[in-house]
Order: structure tokens, then sequence, then C-alpha cells
């Protein structure tokens, strides 16, 4: 049936990790990233993303990426950039009481070795200030090589907590 | 196996304005996706989500937190935002039988009592024959264990609509 999750890779950070690195990624199908609860060491910290070869994060500069940026609190604003070391695709979150990063990314072409990578992103977070923030956007990683999954981390410090979960779409 | 798992299937009452389902938030998963589909009204309406407490209750109260941009087919993109509503989140147009509304909803973390229950979705609806797509967030500023969810028009009644909540399971 169209639609069903099949689980690839996850990891619940309990006690702080640098990295969440999730690999599996064999086939040209689309595949999912979940991320609940997540919350930095360190404040004012946004979720960054690259892409694995191989296992191995890649951060040359070949990300690009653009999101609209709603707020609980004010206007909403736009988000883009080229030529990035990193997918800076998620809002800043902090350590204060309940702030921490919610949301999904689906991955697109990872697999395929002639085509870039690319991925969208929506997502619901708490941020540093204490309103609420997501982005829904996307961005592609212009190379092409074969991409078996993503590493995720924060700017600045360690993943304090969360659950980051990699699912193939079938 | 598949790891989204089909917890509840319910068919919206027609004739109400207000329509909950409950029960379906437990500690088996984290994240889950609810789809809502085929929903109409006897007239056009504005549709919102609220959470429903363990005792049954629909959260009323101002501790609603929501974004969302408003996908227009005949006029500018429209913001709506409110940091502290009671109103719950989500602002969609729903249009009479033969238009009407859908939606995937996300929900986080709603029975973890450490911690706030976020949403975020992508809606699209018809209403006069107006384009009115939606893409959104919302956070309930309460660390309440959630076990539902409520939906709600602003006038008018439901005529038709199917609610399927999935969870999103990890094997650890």
């Amino acid at each position: 049936m169209a639609g069903q999750l099949i689980q690839v890779a996850t990891e619940t950070v309990t006690s702080a990790v640098a990295s969440v690195t999730l690999t599996g990624i064999d086939s040209d199908d689309v595949y999912m990233v979940a991320m609940n609860n997540v919350v930095p060491s360190n404040d004012t910290q946004l979720v960054q993303v690259r892409v694995t070869e191989s296992g191995t994060p890649n951060s040359t500069s070949n990300y690009d990426y653009a999101f609209k940026q709603m707020k609980g609190n004010t206007t909403f604003s736009n988000g883009s950039s080229t030529n990035q070391s990193a997918w800076f695709i998620f809002s800043y979150t902090g350590t204060g009481a309940n702030e921490s990063t919610n949301g999904l990314m689906y991955l697109y072409n990872f697999n395929n070795a002639s085509e870039y990578s690319f991925v969208t992103v929506e997502e619901s977070t708490r941020t540093n200030a204490g309103n609420l923030q997501g982005n829904q956007g996307g961005g592609v990683f212009t190379s092409t090589s074969s991409c078996n999954g993503v590493n995720l981390s924060f700017q600045t410090g360690n993943i304090a907590s969360g659950t980051f979960t990699l699912y193939k779409v079938v | 196996m598949s790891n989204l798992r089909l917890i509840n299937e319910t068919e919206i009452i027609s004739g109400v304005s207000s329509f909950s389902v409950t029960d379906i938030f437990t500690d088996d998963f984290d994240i889950y996706k609810i789809v809502l589909s085929n929903v109409s009204t006897g007239a056009n309406s504005i549709l919102q989500y609220r959470f429903v407490n363990s005792a049954g209750s629909v959260i009323t109260s101002s501790s609603y937190s929501r974004a969302n941009l408003n996908l227009r087919d005949s006029s500018a993109f429209a913001e709506y935002y409110n940091n502290i509503t009671n109103a719950g989140f989500g602002f969609e147009s729903v249009g009479a039988s033969g238009e009407g509304y859908s939606s995937v909803v996300y929900i986080f973390n709603p029975t973890n009592t450490s911690s706030y229950t976020f949403a975020l979705y992508q809606a699209m609806g018809i209403t006069s024959a107006l384009v009115r797509g939606n893409k959104g967030i919302g956070v309930l500023l309460d660390t309440t264990n959630i076990k539902g969810i409520n939906i709600y028009l602003n006038t008018s009644t439901f005529t038709s609509g199917f609610i399927r909540t999935y969870g999103l399971r990890v094997d650890s």
C-alpha cells in the first residue's frame, strides 16, 4: 500500500552527543526523517543537516536552500542561501523550558549518483526566545554523489536530547 | 510491517459544529499523523483544531500559539498568527458540500508531560470556488497529557468527513 513507512534507522539521544547520523538509504525510494523533542546543549542553536556519503558527512559548500518562516508572534519571513556547508533549514531553539524542535524532512534522489539530492522540510519549533516558529521549504545538495543518509547536529555544542528516525516511504 | 500504524478511523457526525476523536494518543507513539478527508459543511466556515485532555475535555483556554500561511488562487497569500489564543491552531476555509477540505496534520509529543504538544500541517480547501491552501504550525503551551483532537467550525455544521489517525512507530 502506497504511503507506508519502513523504519531504516533511529537514534534516541538521552545523554549529549555531538551529532546523529542516520544511514541505510540504498534505493531510489523517497525517505523521510522524523524528529521530535530535539533540544541543544547550548542556547540559541539550530539543527544543521548534511548528507552522508558512505556514512561520512559531506561538509563541502554545496548546500542551497529556501524556506518560508512562519512565526506565532510576528509577521513571517523568508530564508534562503546558496553554497553553504550544510542545510540550515530549521529554526533556532534553545535550552529554556519546553524549547525544542519537531519536524519532518523528505529526502529525494539521495541514492542516485546521477542526480542532485533534494530535501523538503516542515517543522514546528519553540524558539530560544520562547515563541512558536516553523519553516516550510527545502534544499538541494548540488553534487551528483550517492548519499546513504543524513547527519544532524547543532552549529555549536551537542544535542542534549531528541529522537531521530529515518523511514523509507513505500 | 509498516511503521505507520492506523490507530483510529472515524466518520464525522453530520449536523455538529464541533467533533472530537478521543483516546487516540498513547505512550506507544511520539508522533502522529492525522488525515482529514472529504470534509464539508452546510455553509462556508472556518475550521480550527484544539486538543482534548485526558479527562476528555476540549482545551479551550488561552494556551495555544499558532501561525499559518494561507495560499490563495485569486489574491495575495495571507499570514495568520496568534502568540496566545484560545482558538487552537489552524484557520481553515471549508466549503459546503461539493467543495470541502482535506488536510494532513502531524502531532508531536502529545502524551509527554515534560514537553509541549506541537503540530504542523498542510491543508487544502475550497469555498465558493476560491482555493484556500494552508501550511501551518501550532503548539499547546501546556504540558498536559493530550489524548485526542477536536475540530470545530466558527459557523455552520459538518455534513461529511473522515478522520484517520496513524502513529509513527519507532522500533528501538
